[in-house]
């Protein structure tokens, strides 16, 4: 009998301990909520995100979301920067994908070690906007689903049952006054319902993922940027390879160097960097002066789908799929496409100096007689600075300070703040093209690189082209966290009453300040159908709920 | 043979010194570089420190490198690297073990520091402006820290001496001093020097000079000693309405 009570006490601890071990698992889940379950290839999907951080382990507050087709091939991506753990963006559905469904999956970068990420993978219906007389649609077979908790009392009330094309409605959502104060935020759309994907609206499809890229370090407000050095004859990784990162700017030019790892692998962290633009990087190693670059992205792999299922379209949904394709035609017809405006790269300077510190002497050339070329500019304005153009090449030498001497190597040669190896480049340039030259007559030291002397020349027009003539310098685009936007969905409706209206999405808006009566007010557009007012409500323990309502418009 | 030798060995020189010299190079050749210099914090910024003439006294707070944490403008920190405060030219001089150069830091870039001096006292140093004269940033020993600061300015001076000879056999008539500034600095950025004397002291608070005198004689604050300076301000920010 004792034995028996052991054997239970034994299992009882057992189970308590999995228990203890699977909560200590927990981790940073990420919720993504689109505004739309389908769209028209070519169009914008705007996205909420919520980041619900591990106890109290250090998350970032950066999210990356993904478009991926159903056999996991990534097609683009965006990153995000959260604000008290809630951010929003939007990602461009590229306008040659393929009728079928997608996966959207948002992840944040963090310490979880490979395999153990769990990705809250959204659907996504897409229409290609070409397509004609779409009878199916490939669907993925996903394994495992779940649904975000109803939000039981919240009432969505509209004035009528049925309402017209462009028409302002007037929609109330009423939350029990005992939980409004438990909610702290309600994401609001207001749209057409897809009769095929509406049903996905509240559903999530989690699946483990694995990074590809640099997700062991939270970011906060920036970007982890990965690449490999590679060989440029053999294709073989490059360890102890400097690898030097320039972005040019109009102010002050951003810098950073990393040393590569045994793997060749580098890393650089772009903090607050905003927008879109060019990273000039280089590598050099003591075996290759000139090496190549390869970059490696952010991107999240989960398991393939068991397998591709082809769904028949009802009537209904052909009706529908065929009406939204038609709109996104007409609609470029009458509007035009135009994408939101890009946002040129900026990386916000941390400091009041370049990063090689307060120049010893700055010149101006513009503001003494106008010299031909570099010759002469440095013989007659640069002083302390020794330029020989010979025939075995150019050499450049700077005073030190420091040591009351020349310096025997040669200096830091910067062009529009992008290390330059080659003195070719500044050799016919003269008054016209140089604003200034900025002269550093010290060692200089960077973290562990060091400079005898830095020569930091600015155009007048700065330009990136000379980087195409120059081996062993790579241009790359790269985008960094999207800057902040705000939705403009309602903004284009009365502008133009004359011109058709082809909305799908007819209001979108996240409520922060939640009241028992929230009233929401839009006006459909000129696309028959239903209307669907979906509301995700957040709580303050981050809890996640949702409520629908559907109204005809006729 | 040994001609031979000798002359194999300033050629295998001579062709050393023109290999590593000339090109542009981002790091002493012989130390070779590795990930350990990586970071991902803003990289610390400075120009090579020269050792000075070896004047008599030091220009240096400690003898000794101290192990400091660093905190830069941006926020960025630097733990447990090795320092040296040149309290002659006000600046911080980092030893770098990695590639083993002596820096003098960017003051543009450092907003302060913590170090554990050779005895195993910490100190904390702001960079904090100084609009009197010399105008400009200095590093502060930070003695209290509230709505009032209480503040020591390490500043070696050189002074005349009579004619000495340093180790190296030069001749030198000038020694360095270190000499100790105290300083209050109140809520509206104010910066009011005071020498370690009570009477001094009191000039600091010309419209409280009473009260102040009266609340550090009922709690015997004498003003000989720094700690002194911290319980009298302390006790200034909680007795007193400035």
């Amino acid at each position: 009998m004792t034995q028996m009570k052991n054997i239970k006490r034994h299992i009882f601890l057992l189970l308590l301990a999995v228990s203890v071990f699977v909560n200590s698992q927990a981790q940073v889940k990420v919720h993504l909520f689109p505004d739309r379950s389908s769209c028209v290839s070519g169009d914008t999907l705007w996205f909420s995100t919520l980041i619900i951080p591990d106890g109290d382990a250090e998350t970032g507050n950066v999210v990356h979301v993904q478009l991926d087709n159903s056999v996991n091939r990534h097609i683009t991506n965006v990153s995000v920067a959260c604000t008290d753990n809630q951010g929003q963006g939007y990602l461009l559905v590229p306008d040659s994908l393929s009728t079928g469904i997608y996966f959207l999956k948002a992840f944040v970068s963090g310490p979880e070690k490979d395999g153990t990420n769990v990705i809250n993978q959204r659907l996504l219906t897409v229409y290609n906007r070409f397509g004609e007389d779409i009878n199916s649609v490939n669907s993925p077979e996903t394994n495992s689903s779940e649904t975000f908790d109803q939000f039981n009392g919240m009432v969505i009330a509209a004035p009528d049952k049925t309402i017209g094309m462009r028409e302002n409605v007037s929609i109330k959502i009423k939350i029990p006054e005992d939980r409004q104060s438990e909610i702290k935020t309600l994401i609001v759309t207001a749209g057409l319902a897809d009769p095929f994907s509406e049903k996905n609206f509240p559903v999530f499809f989690p699946e483990k993922g694995t990074d590809t890229g640099s997700l062991s370090i939270p970011e906060k407000n920036g970007i982890l940027l990965d690449g490999v050095v590679v060989a440029p004859d053999t294709k073989t990784p490059v360890s102890g390879a400097i690898v030097l990162l320039s972005i040019p700017d109009d102010s002050i030019s951003y810098f950073d160097y990393c040393i590569s790892d045994s793997a060749g692998i580098f890393r650089f962290y772009l903090r607050n960097a905003v927008g879109t633009g060019n990273l000039v990087i280089q590598a050099r190693s003591q075996q290759y002066p000139v090496c190549n670059i390869k970059l490696l992205e952010n991107y999240i792999e989960t398991k393939d789908p068991s397998g591709v299922e082809n769904i028949l379209l009802s009537y209904d949904q052909k009706k529908y799929a065929e009406t939204v394709i038609n709109a996104s035609y007409f609609n470029r017809l009458f509007n035009r496409y135009s994408l939101p405006p890009a946002k040129k790269l900026s990386v916000p300077a941390e400091f009041n100096f370049p990063f090689y510190g307060e120049p010893t002497a700055t010149v101006y050339p513009g503001l003494f007689i106008d010299l031909p070329d570099f010759t002469e500019i440095s013989r007659e304005l640069l002083h302390g600075v020794q330029y020989r153009e010979r025939k075995d090449g150019i050499t450049m030498r700077v005073y030190n300070y420091g040591g009351s001497e020349i310096f025997t190597d040669e200096p830091l040669k910067l062009l529009d703040g992008i290390p330059v190896f080659d003195s070719h480049v500044f050799s016919k340039m003269g008054t016209t093209d140089i604003r200034k030259v900025d002269e550093v007559f010290y060692e200089r030291f960077i973290g562990d690189l060091s400079f005898q002397g830095v020569v930091a020349v600015y155009t007048r027009k700065q330009s990136l082209s000379w980087i195409e003539n120059t081996p062993g310098i790579s241009l790359f685009g790269y985008s960094c966290l999207q800057p902040s936007k705000k939705w403009n969905l309602t903004a284009r409706q009365n502008d133009k009453p004359n011109l058709p209206d082809f909305r799908k999405v007819f209001y979108r808006n996240r409520i922060t300040k939640v009241l028992p009566e929230n009233e929401i007010s839009f006006q459909t557009s000129d696309l028959k159908g239903k209307l669907s007012v979906q509301v995700i409500a957040i709580t303050r323990k981050n809890q996640v709920l949702y409520s629908c309502k559907q109204i005809e418009i006729k | 043979m040994k001609q031979i030798f000798k002359r194999i060995i300033y050629a295998a020189i001579f062709i050393e010194i023109v290999f590593i010299s000339n090109a542009q190079e981002m790091h002493s050749p012989l130390v070779k570089l590795t990930p350990a210099s990586n970071s991902l914090n803003y990289k610390l910024p400075g120009i090579r420190y020269y050792v000075r003439p070896s004047y008599m006294g030091s220009e240096f707070l400690t003898e000794k490198w101290c192990p400091a944490n660093l905190v830069l403008e941006n926020g960025d920190r630097y733990d447990s690297i090795l320092v040296r405060l040149n309290s002659y030219l006000d600046e911080l001089i980092e030893y770098n073990n990695r590639i083993n150069a002596t820096i003098m830091l960017d003051k543009a870039a450092i907003s302060g520091f913590d170090i554990t001096f050779e005895d195993g006292l910490t100190g904390h140093f702001q960079k904090i402006y100084f609009d009197k004269f010399p105008k400009g940033d200095r590093y502060f020993s930070i003695l209290y820290e509230g709505k009032l600061k209480a503040l020591l300015w390490y500043k070696t001076i050189e002074t005349q001496t009579s004619v000495y000879v340093d180790p190296s056999g030069f001749m030198h008539n000038t020694e360095f001093v270190l000499t100790r500034n105290y300083y209050i600095e109140f809520p509206g950025g104010e910066i009011v020097k005071f020498a370690l004397k009570r009477r001094s002291f009191l000039q600091v608070f010309p419209e409280h000079k009473k009260q102040v005198r009266r609340l550090l004689r009922k709690n015997d604050v004498l003003l000989k000693t720094e700690d002194d300076i911290s319980k009298a301000v302390s006790l200034i920010e909680k007795e007193v309405t400035l």
